[in-house]
């Protein structure tokens, strides 16, 4: 398991409709339990990235493959199973307005297991402890502080141990009160053998969790480049 | 001279092809000019306008016999292009939508035979508004059915007993109330209380970029809020139109016994009723119920998640309440005809 490729982009270009990333070929391997942190100073890019990694977004060449599958190959229901493994915080947009933030957390984890819902309300209230919630959350999203949603995007994305974390800034702007729960779930998440993607505006925000850290990237102009860190980093 | 002449012999050739636009972009070239796709597109919005300009297509009209005929059916038809060209618009619109409406319709019944596709999401979303449909439009009904009761119900009675045809009640109650006017009142209860709350909701997740994350968590949006809306709707279409019957007759029945107008007892008057009704009013009945229901859940649906990039709450409400009032007119016709 541990030389099996997780996520495999290989010389994937996307398709001149995604304007947000730039028209070169990316290239990135993840394995199970890697944790790749990539500094992308372009919000949208960011975003445009992560749907890339989620077969969200068309190519014109290359591939990329999650479990061994091609996402482009798949076809529903297989494909939203296969996105179903993978946890995600959003950036924007990744909150139901109709439904509690409760009902929003424990969606994806209804929807593509059959685990007991008693089960996945007890797992959920035990990420929402971890993270410094009081319990599941009852208000619906825009009633919600912000650093409340931050939490409960978390909870969402650990929830149902997923195989690979893509996290969009999970923690930028936010205390240490945030910070800490997340690297310490992060942690248990790659001893496991969970693939993390993570962005970050600043490398440094990182320096706490570097051991761990198997590739330093960013996503810039000329595509995902590798980032060689300096020992203060 | 060799010179001269080979520039002759280029512009000759471009003036065969007619290829103006690459000479120009040569020129641009040289001028430094960044953007040529927007250049060259003004370039060709420009000669289009050229050529569609009345007197340039009255000239292009060559003599014969009858090119004064062909001048003025152009004349008339330039006047007439605004009128035909939103007439077109709308009709194109219309017809898009219904289409629309229709492989959706097709994609909720094929979706909702596989067990697969009835997850816990789907079932919460089902329940949550087939909740807020019946209970939600529960006393809109019973109001409406109020009125009407007293309106229809009483004066059909007293009219029909004055004239000396009681025994024509229950057939056109059945005709008038039943069949015609309960669905229409109905769906356009259920389009305003729900259809419309419907089309702000599907469009906000559309503007917000929610629909895209719940593809990208992989809950299909279709399948999550297009299919279990659309069955909720059915049903609480069903069973508001039952309500609305139901009270409709009875306040009916109730003002006129009480004005001593109808001398029945209840049971003896909802027997009348039943007994008007055929074998095809027992199956077409519910079944108008059911079908406006079903499309007024659907093209709410579709409405809100064909936001586009312009819309606003102003546009898009008008657009949803006018779109589900023609579907229930269609729906209507459609099962008139069939009667």
């Amino acid at each position: 398991m541990a030389n099996k490729v997780l996520l495999d982009i290989s010389e994937a270009k996307p398709s001149f409709d995604e304007n947000h990333l730039p028209p070169v070929a990316f290239n990135l391997q993840v394995k199970p339990g890697d944790c790749v942190i990539i500094e992308a100073r372009d919000l949208e890019a960011a975003t445009a990235f992560a749907n890339l990694c989620s077969g969200m977004v068309s190519l014109r060449e290359g591939a990329v493959l999650f479990k061994g599958l091609d996402w482009f190959a798949l076809k529903e229901p297989r494909l939203s199973a296969l996105r179903g493994c993978i946890g995600r915080v959003f950036q924007k947009g990744g909150w139901l307005d109709m439904y509690s933030v409760a009902v929003n957390i424990l969606s994806p984890s209804l929807h593509h297991t059959m685990i007991d819902e008693d089960k996945l309300i007890d797992q959920a209230l035990s990420l929402c402890h971890k993270f410094g919630l009081p319990g599941l959350p009852m208000d619906t999203p825009r009633e919600a502080t912000t650093i409340d949603l931050a939490r409960a995007a978390c909870v969402r994305a650990l929830m149902n141990t997923p195989d690979l974390l893509l996290l969009e800034y999970p923690a930028e702007g936010y205390s240490a009160d945030l910070m800490s729960p997340l690297l310490e779930m992060l942690n248990f998440a790659q001893n496991r053998g969970v693939g993390i993607i993570c962005f970050t505006r600043q490398l440094d925000l990182w320096n706490d969790y570097k051991e761990r850290v198997t590739h330093w990237m960013r996503l810039q102009e000329k595509g995902l480049t590798s980032v060689r860190l300096v020992s203060n980093v | 001279m060799k010179h001269l002449g080979d520039l002759k012999g280029k512009s000759l050739e471009k003036n065969d092809t007619k290829d103006h636009i690459e000479v120009m972009l040569s020129n641009l070239n040289k001028d430094g000019i960044d953007d040529l796709d927007q250049y060259i597109e003004d370039i060709r919005s420009r000669e289009i306008q050229e050529g569609q300009r009345l007197s340039t297509q009255l000239k292009e009209v060559q003599g014969s016999r009858f090119s004064w005929l062909l001048k003025i059916w152009i004349v008339i038809f330039w006047y007439l292009r605004p009128l035909l060209y939103v007439m077109g618009e709308k009709t194109r619109s219309y017809l898009h939508f219904l289409l629309g409406v229709l492989a959706a319709s097709w994609g909720v019944l094929i979706e909702s035979v596989s067990p697969v596709t009835w997850r816990r999401t789907v079932k919460y979303e089902f329940q949550r508004t087939l909740g807020q449909v019946i209970c939600g439009g529960f006393f809109s009904t019973f109001f409406t059915a109020t009125l009407a009761g007293l309106a229809v119900v009483s004066q059909a009675i007293f009219w029909l007993g004055a004239a000396g045809l009681t025994k024509m009640t229950g057939s056109i109650l059945i005709t008038i109330l039943v069949r015609e006017v309960a669905p229409i009142l109905v769906g356009m209860i259920l389009l305003g209380r729900n259809g419309i709350l419907t089309v702000a909701e599907c469009s906000l997740l559309a503007m917000n970029g929610q629909l895209k994350a719940l593809s990208t968590m992989g809950i299909d949006p279709f399948i999550t809020i297009v299919l279990p809306r659309a069955w909720a709707f059915t049903i609480g279409s069903f069973t508001l139109g039952m309500i609305f019957g139901t009270t409709s007759l009875f306040m009916g029945y109730v003002v006129t016994y009480a004005m001593g107008t109808m001398q029945d007892s209840i049971w003896v008057f909802y027997s009348n009723i039943l007994s008007a009704m055929s074998v095809s009013d027992y199956i077409l009945v519910p079944l108008k119920f059911l079908v406006m229901g079903y499309v007024v859940g659907v093209g709410s649906c579709i409405t809100g998640m064909n936001v586009k990039i312009g819309d606003e709450p102003s546009t898009l409400l008008p657009k949803g309440f006018t779109r589900g009032i023609m579907l229930i007119m269609v729906v209507n016709i459609l099962f008139t005809l069939d009667f």
